[in-house]
């Protein structure tokens, strides 16, 4: 029965758009639903998940005291590949941030109602990812305590960082990106918000009404948040894009062989949507089964998800194969010699895992059994965020190892520190994701309750010709 | 077995940990000291003036930062003392040099001594002795750092324990050495049962004080044990009539030179005069496109054979046979040879015909300007033959000369050791020497040095030989104490200390002097020998000579009677044909170790770190195999293996193996000198002792049994981090040679073919050079001001390692240690990068060439558009500066230089360094900031000097740098002069502007279009037409 409900909204009928909300859902009962994870006693479930998301937290602290008290050198890092895990995270996590403005942004823009019942959810991953990134550029700094010199801050040195440095856009971009992720979340959640200030009392009551603004759902209030939904989204259009464009400036201007590559900025949006999807699809599957989102989140905005993976997947297979037709087309031995490498030298297993993972694992999403079928889309989506790691990993570390001079080759070989500090990001990433089902909607009500047939005036079959009330 | 502890020994107990270093009760005790940690490492003896007290108190503000010791801490509390009254003459900050001399590797070398405020800091050559010529070689570069070894023996031992509470002071050091003196004196006056062993110091002095030992002791022993001593050479001199004497080398005078195991350019001999005069006639291929012709046989690389022009591996108990062949080719193309010689050479036949037919053609070609030089490791007889072709050739008085030694007639170890055993020695005097760790296995000196009643020793280091005698005594440094040296070629030297003892200690000749119950320092003993020579006015010659470094004259005198070969006959007769090893019965070559000779430098952590110019081997040796030999025995690299020779019993040896190209078929290559019992917190846990396979006969033995065994061992390597496969290896570096056209070489032929090299070099031209391009930074102006630029030549060098430890003293680099090197940590400013050509299958085939690689200061330096706070930045003079308090430590400008020569402070490496050898920090260039963890650092062509230099131009009111204001610590190390650095703005036609001019010059990776300030000019291999060249450049 369950699956037949799941599947109804998968064909779109000619006289009729499949509905985005299944069951007889009503306003108030999408509030419950979205309402009860918020409003229920803290199950044990969340603690265990909680205990192990703040030991990873833990990890990350430790590994990043240990990294502060002795010296970068407790990561494998040497003098020949000076970057390796850190920066790889770095990228891997502003990879992730992008699925969730990507879906709020520039769907609502097109008009893509499907995106209501994800949205919420990858934007809080987003603005959580992105703090994660924000991490590993902070902390691979050889001196810490100076690294606030990254920002333009006026000075008694009357020394300003170096503009022409791809680092510094880096930072321009990050921050950018990562402030107004953050509003535009916001500015979405008010609506919600306010609603769980009504129904909520005590001090809960109290700092929900503190952040709903004075919320009172007045038609002044609509509006404005409306007009001021839009043109958020507006600016966060084309930071999605700005954002891992110039993440990929890093590589793309500096002149090492695999890296400076004019593909970057397209093949690293691509990429950063790709994994961005792949992890939405990874948070919802569980959200929606532990807290019962089916009639919310249903299999359409799972195949929806699949397909954008399968495109952006195989345009990062293209990119990939672009790489070494380039390499090959430009007669430039160096380049040539990097991808070679990269296919058959010693860093071939971690090139070959990510081809499997990035391109030939999503390719069954061609099967529309394997779109819909919920383990398979785990499972896939957990490849490809695998694979988006090591894309990255290769990309850097690769491309470092076998240089220009070939006395100066070298192989990378991560520490305990390394993978701790990588595995406490997940704690941190984690706890995040967990205190904010407990104390925030997952899904965007109000946004939810506007694709539901009741909020069309002309709903209930009435007047499926879209004119006014006769 | 203790092989299997040494990696972590090595790593550790040297190395980093602050948890290590916390348990350690000498740190707790010292950070528990509330006065500056280095004043309370000395007692400042009465015999110590205020100068060198100054200096020792100015150094340890470098550690006082350890009283509060923290990762963090930027400004450490520091104690200075001002100058109460200043010394004249002295200007703080400002160095003074002093001549001086030492003796180093088995060359005497002049030398200039640097020392800010009382304190040395640097070595260099003295560029009137003719040894040295203005550099030096690696040994003396880090001889410095020896002088602050914290392990160098500080008190007098009893049967290896101290027998004080505290450190000896000068006054029980007088008083047990006039103990010593009277318990030798026991032995009766006659001299019977009583011997002197002796390094082979050529010191006129203390070879005066031995004559007066063998007079006070008319029927002593005299025996001498040197690994630079050349006991065969000079048996064949005097199997040939020339008693006493050694031949000295004119590598000057050679066109064509024959190198048989000999290795001039590399640990044998005067080295540094070698180099120079070899590579002065290499770089005449400029002006007049000639060259000389270098051929070398060999078994292992040796520096030598990497810039040979034709090489033939062989293993090295074939050398005779080599030379015979090559003797009978020359009798058979109308040589005259002695008749003994040549009748035993018409019975060898070689393998390698072609070879010496084509080399013979070419000695005879160019009779009177080609030499023939024979290894000190070969037998008698051989350098008999090579001194007859030599003198048939008529090379003799051109490019070798017999010259005589002013060393005493003495035994060899092997001849003391039978006598000890024999039980006729009661008191043996061990002068400087360490027979107990350095001799051959077979000789059980130890056992012996027990039958010994009273054995005497003066050392460095309280070693295996200072802990098994019954007395031993703390020796100075040879810049604490006065002294001589006479070179080969008969210049003396005097010998001038430029710093008190640190520690209460004895120079040699105090000590032989003490022992002779004669109580003069070692100044007054330098002078009464001087003197006798030296009747009038000897006050201002002395002055003189000090100032000079170099005594007016020369010692001893060139032997030119003719040579007797009439005892050659007998030697030939008796000899069969050598062996040839099999995989089962191996020959074993033994060797000096370029790092650490024969184990005196194991505790040194510069020389430790110093990759070897071949293997690039750091903190350990290895058994050396060729990939073939090694392929047929399943042994890969890092895994254990056990030698097994037969001696007077079986002795073996568990070592980890290492697969060079280049070795000799079925030959294992171990070097001396590592492995060492000797507690030094540098050298525990380095290496395997090679001593315990050496035989009395020779440093070569046939029948080695080499097997894998259980076990992996980890090499730190500096390049091939990672790469084990030398397929794969020597494929790539053929490829940075022949495609990618990073080390470019040509021959001879082409050069003259194609003086322009346009059409040679054309195919590493990626970019078109019509094509418009189109810069996206400005250049800067080099028209300006000074601008700064550095030419290497490849034809030059000989991958000696001089200019990286040279660099590292001047610029205060940190040693890393083992356990960061096997990260691909080292911190060495200028590196010598070494590819391999060839098939890796034929040793034959196989060729190396090296190339000094440090920062090229690029016009449009990639470093420092990305650096994102400008740390990195350009200095108005074209050189790419750092400013290390502005580096945050991103680690992009490291990852974005193509010639990966940026080095980044992984932890805080200086700060280690000192507290792990708390001496160290004395040694520190005063003028080079000392850096900091998490920022990067690399070569800044010396800054330091050129703004001394600026200072000083500015004082005669000179804008312009003229040539030679201006040396970097490089340049100035060079023995073969491969690097010149100048002001190419200059309007007057400096040297590196001209031979930036030259057609060889070329910038590595031109096309990325960084216009790289040094530049190098192509390697030039004069290869002969008639020997197909081994790889096809």
């Amino acid at each position: 029965m369950e699956t037949s409900v799941t599947l109804a909204n998968l064909e779109e009928h000619v006289d009729k758009r499949a509905p985005l909300v299944l069951g007889r859902e009503t306003f108030s009962s999408v509030t419950d639903i979205v309402a009860r994870p918020m409003e229920m006693a803290t199950p044990k479930t969340w603690w265990i998940c909680f205990l192990i998301a703040l030991s990873g937290l833990g990890v990350l602290g430790a590994a990043i005291a240990y990294l502060f008290w002795e010296g970068v050198g407790v990561w494998g890092l040497n003098n020949r590949v000076g970057w390796a895990w850190d920066i790889t995270n770095f990228v891997f996590w502003v990879g992730i941030g992008h699925a969730g403005t990507l879906i709020s942004a520039i769907l609502f823009l097109f008009r893509q109602k499907w995106r209501t019942s994800i949205n919420r959810a990858a934007e809080a991953m987003t603005i959580f990812a992105v703090i994660c990134a924000l991490i590993f550029p902070g902390i691979h700094v050889g001196r810490v305590w100076v690294a606030y010199w990254l920002f333009p801050i006026p000075n008694q040195m009357a020394m300003w960082p170096n503009f022409r440095s791809p680092l510094l856009w880096d930072v321009f971009a990050v921050s950018t990106y990562f402030t107004v992720s953050t509003l535009f979340w916001f500015v979405g959640l008010i609506p919600d918000i306010a609603t769980f200030r009504d129904r909520s009392k005590g001090i809960r009551k109290f700092v929900y009404g503190l952040f709903a603004l004075g919320w009172r759902g007045s038609h002044r209030h609509w509006l404005n948040y409306e007009r001021a939904y839009l043109i958020l989204a507006a600016l966060s259009t084309p930071l999605v894009l700005s954002v891992h464009t110039i993440v990929s400036f890093d590589f793309a201007t500096s002149q090492l062989p695999g890296w400076h590559a004019t593909i970057f900025p397209p093949y690293f949006v691509a990429g950063a949507i790709f994994s961005g999807f792949a992890m939405v699809i990874n948070l919802m599957i569980i959200c929606r089964w532990v807290f019962k989102l089916e009639h919310l989140v249903t299999m359409r905005h799972f195949e929806n998800m699949a397909k954008i993976i399968l495109l952006t997947g195989s345009m990062v297979g293209y990119a990939y194969a672009m790489e070494f037709f380039i390499a090959w087309y430009s007669g430039n031995p160096y380049e040539r010699y990097i991808f070679i490498s990269r296919a058959t030298g010693p860093y071939a297993w971690a090139y070959w895992t990510m081809v499997t993972c990035n391109v030939i694992i999503p390719q069954l999403f061609w099967v529309r059994k394997i779109r819909t079928n919920l383990w398979a889309l785990f499972i896939i989506a957990v490849f490809v965020n695998i694979g988006m790691w090591f894309e990255r990993f290769v990309i850097i570390v690769t491309s470092l190892h076998r240089t220009f001079l070939p006395s100066s080759w070298a192989y990378f070989k991560p520490t305990f520190v390394d993978i701790a500090t990588f595995i406490g990001s997940f704690g941190l990433f984690f706890t995040l994701f967990l205190l904010f089902i407990r104390f925030l909607p997952i899904v965007a009500i109000s946004e939810v309750k506007t694709v539901m047939p009741e909020a069309d005036p002309h709903g209930h079959g009435h007047d499926t010709k879209g004119g006014a009330h006769s | 077995m203790q092989s299997e502890n040494n990696q972590e020994k090595s790593g550790k107990k040297y190395w980093r940990s602050l948890e290590e270093m916390a348990e350690s009760p000498e740190l707790l005790a010292r950070m528990k000291n509330e006065f500056p940690s280095g004043a309370a490492e000395f007692e400042v003896t009465p015999g110590v003036d205020r100068r060198s007290f100054l200096g020792i108190i100015g150094a340890s503000a470098a550690f006082a930062g350890l009283t509060s010791t923290a990762g963090c801490i930027r400004k450490p509390s520091e104690k200075i003392l001002p100058y109460n009254k200043r010394p004249e003459e002295l200007v703080e900050g400002k160095p003074q040099f002093y001549a001086s001399a030492g003796r180093f590797g088995g060359s005497v070398f002049g030398l200039l001594v640097t020392s800010y405020e009382g304190r040395p800091t640097k070595i260099d050559g003295n560029p009137s002795h003719p040894m040295s010529l203005g550099a030096t070689n690696t040994f003396a570069q880090a001889a410095i750092l020896d002088v602050y070894d914290p392990d160098r023996s500080q008190s007098v031992l009893k049967n290896g324990k101290s027998v004080e509470a505290t450190r000896t002071t000068l006054k029980s050091l007088k008083a047990a050495l006039a103990a010593a003196s009277a318990e030798l004196k026991a032995n009766g006056t006659s001299g019977q049962g009583v011997a002197l062993l002796m390094e082979a110091a050529p010191s006129p002095t203390l070879i005066g004080l031995v004559r007066d030992f063998q007079v006070a002791f008319p029927k002593a022993t005299l025996a001498i044990h040197d690994p630079a001593m050349r006991w065969q050479e000079t048996a064949a001199l005097d199997s040939m009539g020339f008693k006493n004497a050694q031949l000295f080398y004119r590598l000057e005078e050679a066109d064509v030179l024959a190198m048989f195991d000999a290795d001039p350019l590399g640990i044998e001999g005067d080295v540094v005069r070698n180099s120079k005069m070899f590579a002065a006639k290499r770089r005449s291929v400029d002006e007049s496109k000639t060259m000389s012709r270098l051929y070398v046989v060999e078994s292992a690389f040796t520096n030598t054979g990497v810039v040979a022009d034709h090489r033939l591996s062989l293993r090295s108990s074939a050398m005779g046979e080599a030379l015979l062949a090559l003797a009978s080719e020359l009798s058979s193309q109308g040589l005259a040879l002695p008749a003994e010689i040549v009748a035993r050479s018409k019975q060898i036949s070689s393998p390698n015909e072609k070879w010496l037919k084509a080399l013979a053609t070419d000695l005879l070609l160019n009779k009177g300007k080609s030499l023939v030089m024979v290894g000190q490791s070969q037998r008698a007889w051989i350098h008999s033959i090579a001194f007859a072709i030599n003198s048939a050739l008529g090379n003799l008085g051109q490019s070798v000369v017999v010259r005589s030694s002013n060393l005493p007639a003495a035994v060899s170890l092997a001849e003391l050791t039978t006598e000890m055993n024999r039980g006729s020695i009661q008191a043996l005097v061990i002068l400087d020497a360490n027979p107990v760790y350095t001799s051959a296995a077979d000789l059980e000196f130890s056992e012996a040095l027990k039958k010994v009643k009273t054995s005497i020793h003066l050392g460095y280091h309280a070693d295996e030989t200072a802990v098994a005698c019954s007395m031993h005594f703390p020796r100075s440094h040879s810049l604490e104490s006065w002294g001589d040296l006479v070179s080969t070629d008969g210049t003396a030297s005097i010998v001038q200390p430029v710093i008190e003892p640190l520690f209460a200690s004895l120079s040699d000749v105090e000590f032989l002097a003490g022992l002779l119950g004669v109580s003069k320092n070692s100044y007054e003993l330098v002078q009464a020998q001087w003197k006798k020579s030296t009747p009038s006015d000897f006050d201002s010659s002395w002055r003189r000579w000090l100032h000079d470094g170099v005594v007016k004259g020369t010692i001893g005198e060139t032997l030119t009677a003719k040579a007797d070969f009439s005892k050659l006959a007998q030697q030939l007769a008796g000899l069969g044909a050598s062996p040839t090893p099999t995989a089962s019965q191996m020959e074993l070559r033994l060797t000096l170790d370029r790092s650490v000779f024969d184990g005196r430098y194991t505790n040194n952590a510069w020389l430790q770190e110093i990759p070897d110019s071949v293997t690039k081997l750091t903190w350990d040796n290895a058994a050396l195999l060729s990939p073939k030999t090694a392929k047929e025995k399943g042994i890969k690299t890092g895994d254990f293996v056990e030698i097994k020779v037969k001696q007077d019993k079986e002795r073996s040896l568990k070592i980890a193996a290492y697969v060079v190209p280049g070795i000799a078929e079925n030959t294992v290559v171990v070097s001396l000198g590592y492995g060492r019992s000797f507690n030094g917190r540098v050298s525990n846990g380095t290496g395997f002792n090679g001593y315990s396979l050496l035989s009395r006969e020779d440093m070569f033995s046939f029948g080695a049994e080499v097997q894998r065994t259980t076990g992996k061992y980890e090499l730190a390597t500096t390049q091939e981090h990672g790469v084990s496969d030398y397929q794969y290896d020597t494929m790539v570096g053929r490829e940075a040679i022949t495609t990618r056209g990073v080390t470019r070489e040509v021959t001879l032929a082409t050069l003259k073919a194609d003086p322009t090299l346009e059409n040679t070099f054309k195919k590493f031209n990626l970019l078109d050079p019509k094509m418009h391009r189109t810069l996206l930074w400005t250049k800067p102006n080099e028209t300006r001001g000074n601008q700064w630029g550095m030419a290497i030549d490849l034809n030059s060098c000989t991958g000696c390692n001089a200019c990286t430890v040279a660099c590292q003293a001047e610029n205060n680099i940190s040693v890393v240690g083992k356990k960061q090197v096997l990260k691909s940590r080292e911190m060495h400013w200028i590196r010598i990068d070494r590819y391999f050509t060839g098939n890796v299958d034929n040793p034959d085939s196989i060729q190396a060439t090296f190339q000094p690689m440090a920062c090229a200061h690029c016009e449009t330096a990639p470093c420092e558009q990305v650096c994102p706070v400008a740390a990195t930045v350009h200095g108005v003079e074209g050189t790419n500066d750092i400013a290390y308090n502005r580096c945050i430590g991103t680690r992009y400008c490291a990852n974005n230089c193509p010639y990966k020569v940026r080095r980044f402070n992984y932890f805080n490496f200086s700060k280690e360094n000192d507290e792990a050898n708390p001496l160290y920090a004395m040694q520190k260039n005063p003028r080079v900031t000392v850096r900091f963890r998490g920022v990067i650092e690399k070569c800044s062509y010396c800054v330091q000097r050129i703004n001394a230099a600026r200072v000083e131009a500015k004082i005669r009111g000179e804008e312009i740098l003229r040539e030679g204001s201006v040396v970097t610590a490089c340049q100035q190390v060079c023995p073969t002069d491969a690097i010149t650095f100048g002001n190419l703005a200059d309007d007057v036609d400096s040297r590196v502007k001209q031979l930036k001019a030259l057609p060889r010059n070329y910038a590595v990776l031109s096309e990325l279009a960084l216009e790289p300030r040094t530049t190098f000019l192509a390697k030039v291999r004069n290869t002969n037409p008639e020997l197909e060249p081994s790889t096809q450049l």
